[in-house]
């Protein structure tokens, strides 16, 4: 190329041209830069091809459409289902469970079910110590942990998707609005929306924490008998990034709370080194909020005079609080998966 | 795109295609504007636009293990969409309007200097509402979304040269139309 005999076409003809027009970097960055320093003919050339390749950027740019940005990832955000069923003492508790099931239709049909009596059913077990990976024919993925299975009946992946778990299992369950896909396990209904998520439960309790998208629980109780649209869903909690819900089976009692440790859900409200630099309390926890999708409830009055400067880096959510509150004077607790800050504020 | 994005991009195809979550997050927070630019520039209507990136991401999650390579993830999206957009809205975008011929090799642009630079964008703007569709389209793809010509080609459907005079056909016109704008605002401050 020769660019002393370049007309304005031509520049804008040339990819590398165009380049460094845009100032992205490329192999012939420095050779237009040389170009540029070698005349003032092609220079004015140069201005004058750049100039039209930045302004056609800049005629055709839209404001960024976020909303339609944040609906469609609503709906294409990776609705795998991930959950995982521990009970402690297993086999006892598995006659537990089955002896009190006769849930759902298929269940409903065969209440006097036993371990032998499986005929109807589908039984993958897994005796090795190793974790084996069993493929639904959903395409859901479950990864059995050692000495744990899960049951389905044949009318799986019909009207809907239930399985029986018992044990261990890690589930990843394939994208079916239509089928709703149902974990039953020791008195807890977990009904997956699109979501990832984990389920531990013992003889005691189940519990399931959610790290993507959205995930119904309700005790199994309520799932068989509450009929009503209504009631159903009173009874039912919606489970949300981050959030954890504990079913007791004695009290029958379902609570809401935050995952142990919270997962960055926004990553782009948060960078991974997170400093804060005199920033307002506000915008602190505006910032924590967004990037965990968590509520936090605080008093703005109390708070106003707060400023933080701190650089955080790998600290979890609650030791990233624990630093804040510290600052400001606050403590922080937990009330169904929201986190309230209360204190002093920092009056002077 | 310079060498290290192919191999960033590369990487990031890859992974995602392993299944990684947060590899087609990236994906998405990275190229979703750019695609709904692209639609907006196809089609005004938002629910079409909606559906067929649903469908695009929707797909590619679900098919990700048996996707091909690709060292330009923009230009695989801006094309597939492409295609996807082109099954609802026929009309525009497939027939083979009659072109204007690129009929010289040079094109001159008039800019003045130090000429304020918001009548030189509404200018271009109204310069670039003379294109037909697909000129308007190859230049959207080549000097916004930074493609080549042959992406442009590949991503329209249309062979090599037809890319080429896309563009350059809608270059000319739009300098023939600067001038003219140019002319009249010109003539304008002197009456």
């Amino acid at each position: 190329m020769d660019p002393s005999k370049y007309h304005l076409s031509d520049f804008l003809e040339d990819d590398s041209f165009r380049k460094w027009a845009s100032e992205v970097p490329s192999a012939e960055f420095d050779q237009w830069q040389k170009h540029f320093a070698a005349s003032p003919d092609i220079q004015k050339k140069m201005l004058e091809a750049r100039q039209l390749i930045r302004d056609l950027k800049e005629v055709q740019a839209l404001p960024a459409d976020r909303e339609l940005e944040e609906k469609i990832w609503r709906s294409v955000q990776p609705g795998r289902s991930r959950f995982r069923i521990l009970s402690l003492r297993r086999m006892a508790a598995s006659v537990a469970i089955l002896a009190g099931l006769g849930l759902g239709y298929y269940l409903y049909t065969q209440p006097a079910r036993k371990e032998e009596g499986l005929s109807r059913e589908i039984a993958e077990v897994n005796d090795s110590e190793q974790v084996r990976t069993v493929v639904l024919s959903d395409g859901t993925q479950v990864e059995l942990s050692a000495g744990s299975r899960i049951y389905y009946g044949e009318s799986f992946n019909q009207a809907d998707r239930r399985v029986i778990l018992e044990g261990e299992a890690f589930f990843d369950v394939a994208r079916n609005p239509e089928k709703p896909f149902l974990v039953i396990s020791n008195g807890l209904v977990t009904r997956v929306l699109g979501t990832s998520f984990t389920v531990s439960s013992n003889e005691k309790e189940v519990s399931v924490s959610v790290k993507t998208g959205r995930v119904e629980v309700i005790s199994q109780e309520n799932y068989e008998h509450l009929k009503d649209t209504d009631k159903r869903s009173s009874a039912t909690l919606v489970l949300k990034p981050n959030q954890m819900a504990v079913f007791s089976k004695k009290e029958a009692s379902l609570t809401r709370s935050l995952v142990a440790d919270p997962l960055i859900v926004n990553p782009s409200a948060l960078p991974a080194t997170l400093s804060f630099d005199n920033t307002p309390a506000a915008e602190v926890f505006e910032r924590l909020a967004n990037a965990y999708n968590i509520e936090i409830i605080y008093d703005p009055d109390t708070f106003s005079q707060c400023r933080l400067t701190v650089s955080l880096e790998d600290e979890q959510l609650f030791e990233k609080l624990e630093v804040i509150c510290k600052t400001f004077n606050a403590e922080y607790r937990l009330s169904d998966a929201k986190i309230l800050i209360e204190g002093k504020g920092c009056k002077f | 795109m310079d060498i290290d994005q192919f191999k960033e991009d590369e990487a990031l195809w890859k992974a995602f295609k392993t299944g990684s979550e947060p590899a087609f997050g990236q994906i998405y927070r990275r190229e979703i504007q750019g695609l709904i630019h692209y639609g907006k520039k196809l089609t005004p209507d938002t629910v079409l636009i909606q559906d067929a990136v649903q469908d695009l991401f929707l797909e590619i999650w679900n098919s990700r293990a048996r996707l091909t390579d690709t060292d330009n993830i923009r230009f695989y999206l801006l094309r597939a969409l492409r295609n996807k957009l082109s099954k609802k809205i026929p009309a525009p975008l497939t027939s083979e309007p009659k072109e204007e011929e690129a009929s010289e090799p040079s094109i001159e642009f008039a800019i003045l200097e130090n000429e304020d630079r918001d009548s030189r964008l509404m200018r271009l703007e109204k310069a670039l509402q003379k294109l037909s569709k697909r000129q308007q389209e190859a230049i959207n793809l080549r000097y916004y979304h930074d493609l080549s010509n042959e992406e442009v080609a590949r991503i329209m459907g249309v062979n090599y040269q037809s890319a080429c005079k896309f563009i350059y056909s809608g270059l000319k016109i739009l300098k023939d139309y600067i001038i003219f704008l140019l002319i009249n605002s010109l003539i304008s401050s002197i009456l």
